[in-house]
């Protein structure tokens, strides 16, 4: 039989255990800002080769440009654990840096700021802010305009669905006359990849095919494709990539000429297993697709270089996990060549 | 009035997790056998009736020693799988709750502070031996909430994408089991062995029981995921275990009356369950 004074030792050494348990808990508690780590999915790749990508540490986000070749290595911005920075974009001649600040909780903060770094003088400016979410920027070919997409809400639109951005259209910033034109009066459910056209008189972006869709299950089973809208009659967007695709398409780019994309996709639908997300080039004129990459994971965003010979993309490799781990890849146009490129200070 | 000895023999008896029958007929036995032992003293030592019955007791031994020795051997090894259960719990608590910590940032006071406590009662019940609390109605309501809780450890560390999480997940399932058995334990190994069926209908009673409170588990996280917010139609998702629990209670007050309907009772909603496991993983 064990004594009480025993007893009462176990009891008072538990709650120490446990108070002291609750006080390390109360110091080392992060509340979700504070949690993104690493590399994130954003990154551009300049005319210089300069890759400005943006990374987390305990929450705080930084964004970084880096060139080898060019013994660039510097943290261009860093700001506070409740923002994000998204979608950098280089200037056609590689000299300016515009990006996106936006508020974690964009449910409650629904504002975005977009900035111009000026890489020849470090200089970093607001271009301007909206009441809206901006989700991704780009520079014109021209560079004299930067187009965006905008976002009007961010909810959920169903009990089973995750909360995003919603009422996507897309816009244009003139950096002379610093005004803003709205492009498109469409309020899509989801807009992204968005590309502009060499000649600067149409975009391309990712869309839901739903235009012939009305009733739930047709929503439902409406196809992601390539778009191009044309800015004289942007009410009426045509489909860009094969229409008779099956799987949808989440980013993509152009190549140089104009007559091939480079598109993310699921390859393995009817496996049952986690989706794998793989690049395929498609070729417009002739309408062949090659699947590019075979990494089984979550390849996304490719960019191509300033050389047009070079792709540029991200993969998650934690893909189907609670956390993603981004890591940036290179190969040539053929898919053949397959490199990491080791950004410094990512961990 | 109750003698001196009737209340000794009352306490040793109190102390062990019986049936009320079984403590009426232990109850008997261990009077008469001091009794006896009392006859014997007077005679022998020529002792008064008040002395004989102090020395009888006193050659007995203490009441919590021989309670404790008595529960022990109609329930051999159930305090030792407490114990068992409730450091193993305690430190996997600890673990885990670090772990999250330090990997994910997450404090989870809540539930440290919970699983702690209900581990700590499971240590502390048969060491202190209090057996008002070492029934089976409070020994079963305990193990069903520390199961709840451990079954939310589990999730904790199974959502971490991390090394260590394969363990603590190994970890947490050795205490989920040992839990479930002592539930089955506490319950089934007690009855009346002159009565088999009602055995085999706690038995049945208790698996569908784990089953309909892993569906509805399920359901009542389906329901927050889908609505996001609790609403007055979540108590239909308690539906099935509020049945359950009534068939359950049904069958054991009428399991000595009509033993085909009782079984029949407990053995419906195992075959439901097995035709829902069916469809679901097989979809016939």
């Amino acid at each position: 039989m064990v004594k009480k004074k025993t007893l009462v030792i176990l009891f008072l050494l538990l709650v120490a255990i446990t108070i002291g348990l609750i006080v390390a808990g109360l110091f080392l508690n992060k509340t979700e800002n504070e949690k993104l780590q690493g590399l994130s999915q954003y990154y551009d790749v300049s005319s210089k080769n300069t890759i400005a990508y943006v990374m987390y540490r305990d929450g705080i986000p930084a964004l970084r440009l880096y060139n080898k070749d060019e013994a660039i290595n510097a943290e261009a911005i860093k700001l506070t654990s409740e923002q994000m920075i998204l979608d950098p974009s280089f200037s056609p001649d590689g000299s300016t840096l515009a990006f996106i600040s936006t508020f974690k909780d964009m449910k409650s903060e629904l504002k975005s700021s977009v900035h111009l770094l000026d890489l020849r003088t470090q200089e970093i400016r607001e271009l301007f802010n909206v009441p809206y979410i901006v989700t991704e920027i780009e520079y014109s070919p021209i560079g004299n305009s930067l187009f965006y997409l905008q976002a009007g809400t961010f909810e959920n639109y169903s009990p089973i669905a995750s909360e995003r951005p919603h009422d996507m259209d897309i816009l244009e910033y003139d950096l002379v006359q610093e005004n803003h034109t709205q492009i498109t009066n469409l309020k899509k459910y989801n807009m992204n990849s968005l590309t502009i056209a060499p000649d600067a008189k149409s975009v391309y972006v990712v869309m839901d095919d739903d235009a012939d869709a009305e009733t739930a299950e047709e929503i439902f089973n409406t196809k992601q494709r390539v778009f191009n809208i044309s800015f004289d009659h942007p009410e009426n967007p045509t489909i860009a990539s094969d229409i008779e695709r099956e799987e949808d398409i989440f980013s993509f780019t152009f190549t140089p000429t104009g007559n091939e994309m480079i598109f993310n996709s699921i390859s393995n639908v009817d496996s049952g297993d986690t989706f794998q997300y793989e690049l395929y080039r498609y070729n417009v004129d002739t309408k062949e697709e090659k699947q590019l990459t075979n990494l089984e994971s979550y390849s996304t965003d490719p960019v191509i270089g300033h050389d047009g010979k070079t792709i540029y993309f991200m993969v998650d490799q934690n893909f189907g996990k609670r956390t993603p781990q981004y890591h940036l890849y290179k190969m040539t146009m053929d898919g053949n060549g397959l490199e990491e490129i080791t950004l410094p200070n990512i961990n | 009035m109750k003698s001196k000895l009737e209340k000794y023999v009352t306490q040793i008896v109190q102390q062990t997790d019986c049936s009320k029958e079984e403590k009426e007929d232990l109850y008997e036995e261990l009077l008469v056998h001091l009794q006896l032992s009392k006859d014997e003293i007077m005679l022998e030592e020529g002792l008064t009736q008040a002395e004989a019955e102090e020395k009888a007791m006193q050659q007995f031994g203490s009441e919590s020693v021989i309670g404790n020795q008595i529960q022990q051997s109609l329930f051999p090894f159930r305090k030792e799988l407490q114990l068992t259960l409730g450091i193993s719990s305690i430190l996997f608590a600890i673990s885990a709750y670090m772990f999250h910590l330090l990997v994910e940032g997450n404090a989870q006071i809540t539930w440290l502070i919970l699983f702690i406590g209900f581990s700590s009662l499971l240590v502390f019940i048969p060491l202190q031996q209090n057996y008002t609390f070492n029934c089976k109605r409070w020994l079963n309501s305990l193990l069903v909430i520390h199961l709840l809780t451990a079954i939310y450890g589990y999730l904790m560390v199974n959502s971490i994408d991390h090394t260590a999480s394969l363990g603590l997940t190994i970890w947490v399932w050795l205490n989920i089991i040992l839990s479930i058995f002592l539930i089955y334990q506490a319950t089934t190994h007690d009855i009346n062995s002159s009565y088999k069926p009602i055995k085999l209908i706690h038995i049945m009673n208790i698996t569908s029981g784990l089953f309909i409170s892993a569906g509805t588990l399920f359901f009542l996280w389906g329901y927050l995921f889908a609505y996001g917010e609790v609403r007055l139609t979540i108590l239909l998702n308690l539906i099935p275990l509020t049945i359950w629990a009534a068939s359950y209670y049904i069958q054991t007050k009428m399991a000595h009356k009509n033993k085909t309907l009782t079984i029949t009772l407990a053995f419906l909603p195992l075959v439901c369950i097995t035709i829902a496991v069916l469809y679901f993983f097989i979809g016939f």
